[in-house]
């Protein structure tokens, strides 16, 4: 049935080697949803001992206890509140649950000691809506200073008709709300890299060519400029970013605005997905099989989850993102990992088509213990490209690489819809050396294309034991290229 | 279908007429011809109540998607039966149901009708006989039971443009505004590939542009058919092709035709059009060399059914249930409470006002649930008054607005919110306590109002103390109330009781 459909609607991916691979490593069950009850997630966290809360978009909380239980139908549901509009972040602290919703910043807590969730407290409501559906904020969970983070979503996904619909803000604890950062579209989730620096998802249209991973760098342009009427009511943000110039690239404008933080890591249209959703660094990465200081990115509409590799070159973050996992059962909207390295992501495709034809769904994922053959981080020298293997590699390959190009490309920065990929280069690899026992691949390039996507595509790589690289492809946004 | 086993002959004879006997009364009671038919071969899956039978192990027809889409596809289930995987009201079953055989045609489009009309709220045409024999001619070589997904594709394939995004405008026009002009309400990927209002809910004037990429398989003349209501114009790699830039009513034999020399490959579509009143529609078809005739839009032949369900939220006995959304009258930021007794009430959340009151079933969830959830959703009740509208104020000093925030609410029990808000510096809590006569309202200040605040109980059309011409206001003891301008206002000063009671009695 997903096959049909996928011919059906011209997706670029038929099953790969990799969807099927994907068995070996890691196991998916489904943590079945109570009967007759409806449960849209949009925003779900993981608290306590064996304990997460969701939010969905029927504006419903609901408190999930005993999720590690083998049996996935012993864990236990509770719905504790349904007062909320479409919460699109939440998370526990001291008996409450914080979440990010339509109209407000709230939290409910249970002040008498009874069990029951009776009192409802709005922390901020400093932003405006117009009564149009999309409107989102999305927020994030508290950040070391215990401040939160709330990305507004454009009017219509295209216009700011309402106050700070565009911005980023920064909620404190006592409800200061302020905002940071401008240049936001349509985003799809927010969170923290493991230093600590905001990063939210936004969507391709409007001034995105594709998908991006965004840095919300305080103070600065973010990339669509939108909201940006709303600069002379936050003094503090300094004037106003000249307007990019439609039609451009965002290496030009980049170089031009000196306000503009260029998005981190573009997201090839079609090639890992076409709609990002939740961020999460996970810190127990070991546990579930992953190297460190990785970024995990929800994705909607392919139903699966990416992986992200940062670096900061000149100051600039940029990087490097894979597919990771596929074959979710729904479009993918929440996700987070517990101590333990169990991964429950969840989403719902109301108003949205993903690959996953279930309408709403949560699923627990586990790694199995054996690790996976893949790149570990992909870091940009001033003439390539080195790559960090997970483990030893045969170096067979990499003779075969001198023949072997890298592709780069580009976006159009204009106020239309999205862009096709443009401004193609092909670079040759002009060398490839394996270093530190196998682990390491340097290819040198003979052209370097600043604030181009450099898609790299290994072949035939394989350990001594003849274990394959589960994920071939990777796509590096070069927002700077390094000093010699 | 219930099997007897008759164990002797002497039960035979008794037994077989008891049973008819039993039987006809339950005929004789139907108000619907189908429903009969219903209950005799539907009803031991699907539940006597279409809740689906077996605790869950069969379908359900109430809030099924199924039984709310085209009604060709139930002819074809009946028809045919469906087996293998297939999704209900988000639940995945794999079970075959076979083709009604038992049934003749009369029974199966009665059956058909009163499904629809028990669970869809189908205001629609019936379907009929004649209908039924063009499904059976349409699938005649079939002899399996069809496959979920085959069947959701019979009648409305994927069309084949790619990269389709669709921009809405409001505006009421008469003929083909400049876009190029206007700002786009909002702008989403499509991804059935056509040209369809399923995604568009508007009942104000409004404009749409769809614009993508149309492949064409064989270089040559391309046929186009355009027609529409109210206007629309067809662009083909930037050049207008065809248009009916009007306001007018659809009518297919008025459709514009054109031909077009182009070349295998991907071209540039866009399709530019304008509802200024009256129903929205647009056929559009195209023939490319190599092809048949095909569609590019719905089919306008077709009644789509896009009602949208019911989701009752009226709480159930003793409770309260609050609903967070955009309601109709209220402002963007506000909730709708749903109290015992009928009661009704919404709330703006951005002046701290009592706004709206109606009595009788509370809201539906349906249409912010549904798909992309665009609109503001009316009470369930037209027994209502409107005391503001939007983010009105209710709240004065000296003659301005007070600053108004809202904070929160605590619920009791049975659900029932304790609102708490500040008005000019001063935490006030709000809580209305309904009886079977109306309903008691209680504002509470914590400290003392320095300056004379006033609340705006009514705004006057009649008696000044009877809100809408249906509640009558009382105030409590202690309480003063004043006349202003044709405004029946509460007036709160520094030596007000802390709590100002107001009773509200429905007239009748």
């Amino acid at each position: 049935m997903e096959k049909l459909i996928l011919s059906l609607t011209t997706a670029l991916m038929g099953l790969t080697g990799a969807e099927s691979l994907q068995e070996e490593y890691y196991q998916k069950e489904i943590i079945p949803i109570p009967e007759g009850e409806v449960v849209e997630i949009g925003c779900l966290d993981l608290f306590g001992k064996d304990q997460l809360v969701l939010g969905t978009r029927r504006g419903d909380i609901w408190v999930l206890s005993d999720i590690n239980n083998p049996d996935p139908k012993a864990v236990k549901w509770e719905k504790v509140f349904d007062g909320a509009h479409e919460p699109l972040g939440i998370y526990e602290r001291d008996g409450w649950f914080y979440f990010t919703d339509r109209d407000a910043f709230a939290r409910i807590g249970d002040t008498d000691g009874n069990g029951t969730y009776e009192t409802y407290e709005v922390i901020s409501d400093q932003w405006g809506i117009t009564g149009d559906y999309h409107e989102y904020n999305f927020g994030s969970k508290p950040d070391a200073n215990g401040d939160v983070w709330v990305a507004h979503c454009l009017t219509g996904s295209f216009n700011a008709n309402a106050q700070w619909r565009g911005w980023v803000q920064k909620i404190s604890a006592d409800g200061t709300t302020t905002p940071i950062a401008s240049g936001v579209r349509s985003p799809g989730g927010i969170g923290f890299n493991k230093a600590g620096d905001v990063f939210y998802t936004d969507n391709q249209g409007r001034w995105n060519g594709t998908s991006c991973l965004k840095h919300a760098k305080p103070l600065t342009f973010t990339g669509c400029p939108m909201g940006n009427k709303f600069y002379k009511d936050a003094p503090h943000m300094g004037p106003q970013p000249a307007d990019p110039k439609n039609g451009s690239r965002i290496a030009a404008e980049a170089k031009r605005i000196p306000e503009f933080t260029p998005p981190a890591v573009q997201l090839p249209h079609g090639k890992v997905g076409q709609s990002p959703s939740a961020i999460l660094t996970p810190e127990a990465y070991e546990q579930l099989g992953l190297p460190e200081d990785q970024l995990l990115i929800g994705e909607h509409t392919h139903s699966g989850v990416q992986r992200v590799f940062l670096e900061q070159v000149n100051g600039v973050y940029q990087g490097v993102v894979w597919k990771f996992l596929e074959n979710m059962r729904t479009g993918i909207l929440a996700l987070d990992v517990d101590a333990n390295g169990t991964m429950f992501a969840g989403g719902s495709t109301r108003g949205w088509p993903s690959m996953g034809v279930e309408k709403f769904s949560l699923e627990r994922v586990k790694w199995k213990g054996v690790a996976p053959l893949e790149m570990e981080k992909v870091e940009a020298l001033h003439d390539g490209f080195k790559i960090t293997f997970s483990e030893p590699v045969d170096p067979a390959f990499v003779m075969g690489m001198s023949k072997t190009q890298v592709r780069a490309w580009t976006y159009i920065y204009q106020q239309g819809y999205g862009s096709p990929e443009v401004d193609a280069v092909n670079a040759s690899i002009t060398s490839a050396a394996l270093t530190e026992d196998d682990t390491v691949l340097t290819i040198k390039l003979d052209k370097m294309t600043q604030g181009h996507v450099h898609h790299i595509s290994l072949h035939d790589v394989e350990t001594e034991d003849g274990k394959p690289l589960w994920h071939s492809d990777a796509y590096y946004t070069l927002n700077q290229i390094p000093a010699k | 279908m219930y099997i007897i086993t008759f164990k002797s002959n002497f039960m035979r004879k008794f037994l077989t007429p008891i049973l008819i006997a039993a039987s006809i009364p339950m005929l004789a009671q139907a108000e619907h011809p189908g429903e009969a038919v219903f209950k005799q071969y539907c009803s031991a899956c699907h539940g006597m109540n279409g809740e689906g039978a077996g605790n869950g192990a069969f379908p359900p027809l109430r809030n099924s998607e199924w039984v709310r889409g085209d009604k060709r596809i139930i002819a074809q289930i009946l028809l045919h039966g469906v087996k293998g995987k297939i999704s209900v009201y988000n639940k995945e079953y794999d079970l075959h149901m076979p083709s009604q055989g038992a049934l003749s045609d009369q029974q199966k489009v009665d059956v058909l009708n009163y499904v629809r009309k028990t669970w869809s709220h189908d205001k629609s045409d019936d379907f009929t006989l004649e209908k039924l024999e063009v499904e059976k001619k349409r699938s005649a070589g079939r002899e399996e039971a069809w496959e979920a997904i085959k069947l959701k594709y019979l009648f409305d394939p994927p069309g084949p443009l790619q990269d389709l995004i669709m921009y809405e405008y409001s505006g009421k026009w008469e003929q083909m505004p400049d876009f190029s002009q206007l700002e786009p309400e909002s702008a989403e990927e499509e991804s059935y590939g056509k040209i369809s209002f399923r995604n568009i809910r508007r009942d104000k004037p409004f404009g749409v542009v769809w614009e993508g990429v149309l492949p064409i398989p064989q270089t040559g003349v391309t046929e186009f058919e355009l027609g529409s209501s109210d206007g629309a114009i067809l662009y083909i790699n930037g050049k207008e092709v065809a248009a009916q830039n009007e306001i007018r009513n659809y009518n297919i034999s008025e459709r514009m035709i054109a031909k077009v020399p182009l070349n295998k490959g991907n071209h540039q579509f866009r399709l530019e059009y304008f509802n200024n009143t009256g129903s929205k529609t647009v056929l559009l078809r195209y023939t490319a060399p190599g092809n048949g005739r095909r569609l590019l839009s719905d089919d306008p032949g077709r009644v789509k059914d896009r009602t949208m369900p019911t989701i009752d939220l009226t709480p159930a006995e003793g409770q309260t249930r609050i609903y967070n959304n955009f309601i109709a009258g209220n402002s963007s930021r506000g909730i709708a409470i749903g109290y015992p007794h009928k009661l009704n009430v919404s709330y703006s959340t951005e002046s701290c006002s009592l706004n709206q009151i109606w009595r009788g079933k509370f809201i539906s969830g349906g249409l912010h649930w549904t798909g992309r959830g665009q609109g503001r959703q009316a009470p369930m009740s037209n027994y209502r008054v409107q005391l503001t509208k939007e983010a009105e104020a209710t709240w004065f000093s000296e003659g301005q607005p007070c600053e108004v925030q809202y904070k929160g609410y605590r619920k009791d029990a049975s659900g029932n919110p304790t609102l708490r808000y500040m008005v000019d510096g001063l935490m006030v809590s709000e809580v209305l306590t309904p009886s079977p006569t109306g309903f008691t309202r209680e504002i509470s200040y914590e400290g003392t109002v320095e300056n004379q605040t006033t609340l705006l109980l009514n705004k006057t059309q009649g008696e000044p103390n009877v809100l809408g011409g249906k509640l009558v206001i009382t105030p409590g003891e202690g309480v003063e109330v004043t006349q202003n301008q044709q405004s029946y206002i509460a007036v709160i000063k520094p030596n007000s009781p802390k709590t100002l009671t107001f009773t509200y009695t429905w007239k009748n």
